[in-house]
Parts: C-alpha cells; structure tokens; sequence
C-alpha cells in the first residue's frame, strides 16, 4: 500500500503525536507591556528570560515596550496586553472610577528614588525654588506617574510652572538640550546618560524630595478582572518568577554586567548608582500602601474624576501573593 | 389576423418590458443616494446603541452612540474644542497655503523645464509614496516642538500632489486651446492665465484636494505624536484619561473638520472654475 493510498491522515496523526509532548512542555505565555525601555527596573522581565528564571516557573514572557505606562493598561483594557507593569496607582484607581475591568495584583515600587528632574547646565535655574511660570517641565504621557510627581513636585515648592508632554526620557533629554523645554525628568536615575556623566546637566531636585510620595507605593501590576478570573495560578507564578528575578538582580554581580551589556551602559556606574536609585527596600513586588494619599493625588491633579466608592476600591485591589508569604 | 394580434402582442409585451426596465421615478431623485447613506449611518448607530444596551459589547471600549453624543458639551467646556479646533484649522490653513503656493511653483517649473521635470519627478513621486511624518525627529531639532515642526510637515506631505498634478494639468493642456490663444496674439501671460490654468483648472485642484487632505492627517497626526495644541492633542489625552466617550467624540469631530474643509476646497474649485 503506497503513502498516496493511505492518504493524509497517518501523516497528520503523525504528526499530532509529536507535538502532543511540545503541547505538554510549553509554557505559559503572559504579554506584559512596560514602559522605560532600558531602565533597570523594565530589565526585569528580559533578565528573568536570559537567566531561565521564568521558564523555572512554567511562564514564558512576552514584552511590549510602551510610550508610557498608561498605554499598556490600555493595552490590558483593550485585550492585547495580560499584565500592565509600573502603572501609577492614581492612574489605575482614575481608569476603575470610569468603569475599566481592570484590577492590580500587587505594588511594584514604593516612593520617587528613581525620579530625578534635570536642566541644562548652562540654564540659570538651580533649584525648583527657581522655577517660574515661564519655565517649562517636561513628562512623559499624561496620568504617567512622572506627570503626577512633577505636578507634586510644583505644588510643593508653590511653582506655577507650565507641564509639558514630551514623551520618552530620550526625547525629554532632547528637548532640554535643545532649549526648547526648561526641566527634564529621568526616571532611571540618569544612569549610563552621557550629558549625565559630561556634566552636561544639572540636577534639581530628586522624587525623594517630595513628602506626598514618602512610603507610597506609586505603580502596580494590572491585569484584567476575566483573566485574574480565569488564570490567576499563571499569574501567580508570573508575580513569584518577577520577584525571584529582582531578588537575582540585587545578589548576583551578573546581573549588573548583563544589563549594562545589553543596554551600552558603563556597568561601573550602574554598579554605583542602581543602589542609590533602586534601593531593595523600595523595588519589589509588595503590598499597595497608601490608596488614599493615591486617590487624594489623583483628584487633586485631575487624574481622578470623583472619588471611588469603596465598592469601587475594593475590587480594584486583589494582591494575589506578596514575599511575606513565601 | 393572427399576424396583426401577435403584432399587437409583441407590442404590448415590448411596452411592459421597456416599462420594467425604466427604473422607478423615485431613483431618480438627487435625495436619494443621500437618504440611503444616512439612513445606513442611523441603522448602524441603532444596532450599536441596542448592543450596548443589551450588554453584548463592552461599554468602556466601545459605548453607545447616545453616551458620545452626550459627550460633547463636555468637549466644549472643559476641553476648549472651539479654541482647539481653531488652533489645528490655523495650522491646516497654514500648511496648505505653503503647499499651494510652493507646490503650485515647482509644478509650473516642471512644466516649463523638461530637464528639470526629469530630474525630478522621481523623487517628488518617491517622496509622495514615502510616510513624511517619520521625519518629525528631524524637524522637532530644526523647528523645535511646536506649531513651525506642525506646519512644516503638513506642507511636505501636500506637496507631492500638487506638484504632480499642476504640472500633469499644465501639460495637458489640448494644442487647440494653445493655438486659439496664440492666434489672438496672447502674451505668454495672458495665455496662462486665460488659456492653460483654466484648462490645467480640474487636474490642479484633484492634486490640492489630495494634498489637503494629507496636510488635514498629517497636522493632526503630528499634534498627536508631539502632544501638541488643537484636536490631534486631545484625541490621546482623553484616551489616556480614560474619557472613552468623549475621545470618540473628538475622533467624530475631526472626521467632520475633515469633511468640511473637502467640502471648503469643492466650493473653491467651482468658484475658480465659473470666474
């Protein structure tokens, strides 16, 4: 009996048995969409995959780089991102008041260390107490959480400085080097900016210098309510594989020298810095503190349009598994 | 008789068929294809409305056609769409004068130097095919981030049409029409203006119509991307404040101020063409 006479079917049934153990093998796959292309902390992800951390755990991550935190929570909204990772917890808490299907898993880092506002060094400007109305402030995307932060940082220091959408932190640094806007911001500590190293820039203030954000837990993981719904073992890992990643990142010498590699960086500098911009205590996966001061930023600069109910607050807020309860 | 009667038949027959065929009075109508188009649009906005009202969509992604309606007044007062809109029309407007006056000179170039023409009609052609708005980078360094980067790329996504299409309308003018004028001793600027433009007069404006049109995307795409002043700014904005509503609405708005200005240019053109 030839092939051509038996047909098709024992080559597809063939073929179906081989792949049956692949299917069994395969991973989980979760999308997650994270702004900072570059930053240590959107390392996370690509470093968990190089070192096998997520594969350890059954998950096989997918990244979306985004303009922002708040496309990739529209991402989750619209379906075509799972988790949405850094999303500012006012933001978020604004979405939900508006009735998106969202919920966030777990806080991810707590406090401004990592945000640094920045001029050109020839600009008289030397601290925020120098600011005036004419003087322009760069963000990122609007409801970003350096948006709310610089809002913060105004208000504190009485300024009534015009904000300004500038995008990324690139093109913020542009903007700056070419005059065209006052004051920057880097939410990557400037680690491994050239204009950083050349003293090209002056620093002025620091996210640790504003009060409302001291023990605040500022972003969050946020996945749909159908998918926490339907697969919250697989997020649950995912959320594990994360924090052994960071845990990985701050023991292991390595993991300086594979970030710096990938992403042209002096890994000297990154060795120095990352400390003092990413302390441990503050970048983990954690409980969300502070949902009030965040709904109370959130209404003040506009990123809440009415107060949430607590019906609203609480199904917004599911930690499905914090380090304490390892 | 027979014959006669079978006469009569055929004619009656051929009567009813040639009646069959006639199409009804009422397609006739100019009302019509409007009617029909609108009444598309409403049907549409009616089944959406019912799928939003029974839950069979997501109101947050997609909401009802009433909640965007509702929307607008919310746009007027607390989004500045009058200011907004007179922002991104002043840059249109802007935009498309440079583009006419450049495009409309570079096209009566081309018509008159064949060299010229030959050497660079590919690269208008090349630069029409290309996306000119990936060149923001470069303009936002040379005009900085604001309405000059807007108006800039506005200008260089309408020029290729118009370019191509003035000197396309200029060649084409019949000899018949260029002899006429000549034998009535016409200067070379007479003859422009009374003979060719007006015959170049449809072929030029299909190329502003095109080229307005990609000014109108190109000034709201870029407002979008620098997040910049006028309605391309406010499209992400309330997306991003998760307005949903009233993001469609705005969407909706821009389509209109789209249409308008394509209705604005048509009167023009007919103007042009009756003086």
């Amino acid at each position: 009996m030839t092939i051509k006479r038996l047909g098709v079917f024992p080559i597809i049934a063939l073929l179906i048995v081989l792949a049956l153990p692949l299917t069994a093998l395969a991973a989980d796959r979760v999308r997650i969409g994270t702004a900072g292309k570059g930053a240590w902390e959107a390392a996370v992800p690509w470093l968990g995959q190089q070192t096998g951390i997520f594969a350890k755990h059954d998950i096989d991550v997918e990244v979306f780089y985004t303009d922002g935190s708040t496309k990739a929570l529209e991402g989750v909204i619209g379906g075509s991102i799972d988790v949405a990772i850094g999303v500012n917890v006012a933001n978020f808490i604004g979405a939900v008041v508006k009735g998106a299907p969202v919920v966030m898993i777990c806080g991810i880092f707590t406090g401004l260390s990592d945000t640094l506002w920045y001029v050109r060094a020839d600009n008289p400007i030397r601290s925020v107490k120098d600011l005036t109305e004419n003087s322009t402030v760069g963000y990122g995307t609007a409801g970003s959480y350096n948006q709310i932060a610089g809002l913060a940082l105004l208000d504190q220091a009485g300024a009534k400085s015009k904000m300004v959408a500038a995008g990324s932190s690139s093109a913020v640094l542009t903007l700056v080097m070419s005059g065209q806007i006052d004051v920057g911001f880097n939410g990557n500590g400037l680690m491994g900016v050239p204009e950083f190293q050349k003293n090209e820039v002056r620093i002025i203030a620091r996210g640790d210098d504003i009060e409302a954000f001291r023990g605040l837990t500022v972003r969050g993981f946020v996945t749909s309510k159908s998918l926490l719904a339907e697969h919250r073992d697989v997020l649950l890992r995912f959320v594990q594989a994360y924090q052994e990643t960071i845990d990985w990142m701050y023991k292991d010498q390595r993991a300086v020298e594979m970030y710096a590699k990938e992403f042209n960086l002096p890994p000297d500098e990154i060795a120095r810095l990352m400390p003092v911009f990413y302390p441990k205590s503050a970048f983990g996966i954690q409980p969300v503190n502070g949902i009030d001061r965040s709904v109370e930023q959130g209404l003040q600069f506009k990123r809440i349009s009415k107060q949430p109910t607590d019906e609203q607050l609480a199904a917004a807020f599911d930690i499905i598994w914090t380090p304490e309860q390892k | 008789m027979r014959m006669l009667q079978s006469l009569d038949l055929a004619g009656a027959v051929s009567t009813r068929v040639s009646a069959a065929s006639r199409p009804p009075k009422w397609r006739a109508r100019p009302w019509v294809p409007r009617v029909v188009g609108l009444g598309t649009l409403v049907c549409l906005l009616v089944v959406l409305e019912g799928l939003c009202a029974a839950g069979r969509v997501n109101p947050f992604l997609v909401p009802a056609p009433s909640t965007i309606i509702a929307s607008f007044p919310m746009l007027l007062v607390e989004h500045h769409l009058p200011q907004r809109f007179a922002s991104t029309i002043a840059k249109v407007c802007a935009a498309a004068l440079l583009a006419v006056l450049l495009g409309g000179f570079l096209g009566w170039a081309f018509y008159r130097s064949r060299n010229m023409r030959l050497a660079f009609r590919s690269w208008v052609v090349g630069l029409n095919a290309s996306p000119s708005i990936l060149l923001y980078p470069l303009f936002l360094i040379i005009f900085g981030r604001g309405a000059g980067t807007i108006v800039a790329l506005g200008v260089i996504s309408a020029l290729p049409p118009i370019v191509l299409k003035t000197s396309e309308g200029l060649l084409a003018t019949r000899r018949v029409l260029l002899d006429v004028g000549r034998s009535f001793n016409l200067t070379a600027f007479q003859q422009f203006r009374l003979v060719q433009f007006p015959a170049a007069l449809p072929i030029i404006f299909t190329g502003v119509r095109i080229g307005l049109i990609y000014a109108v995307i190109t000034v709201v795409g870029v407002e979008y991307l620098l997040a910049y002043g006028g309605l391309g700014e406010l499209v992400p904005d309330l997306a991003d404040r998760f307005e949903i509503p009233a993001m469609y609405a705005a969407i909706i708005f821009v389509i209109l101020v789209s249409a308008g200005f394509q209705f604005v240019v048509q009167k023009v053109e007919r103007w042009l063409q009756s003086v």
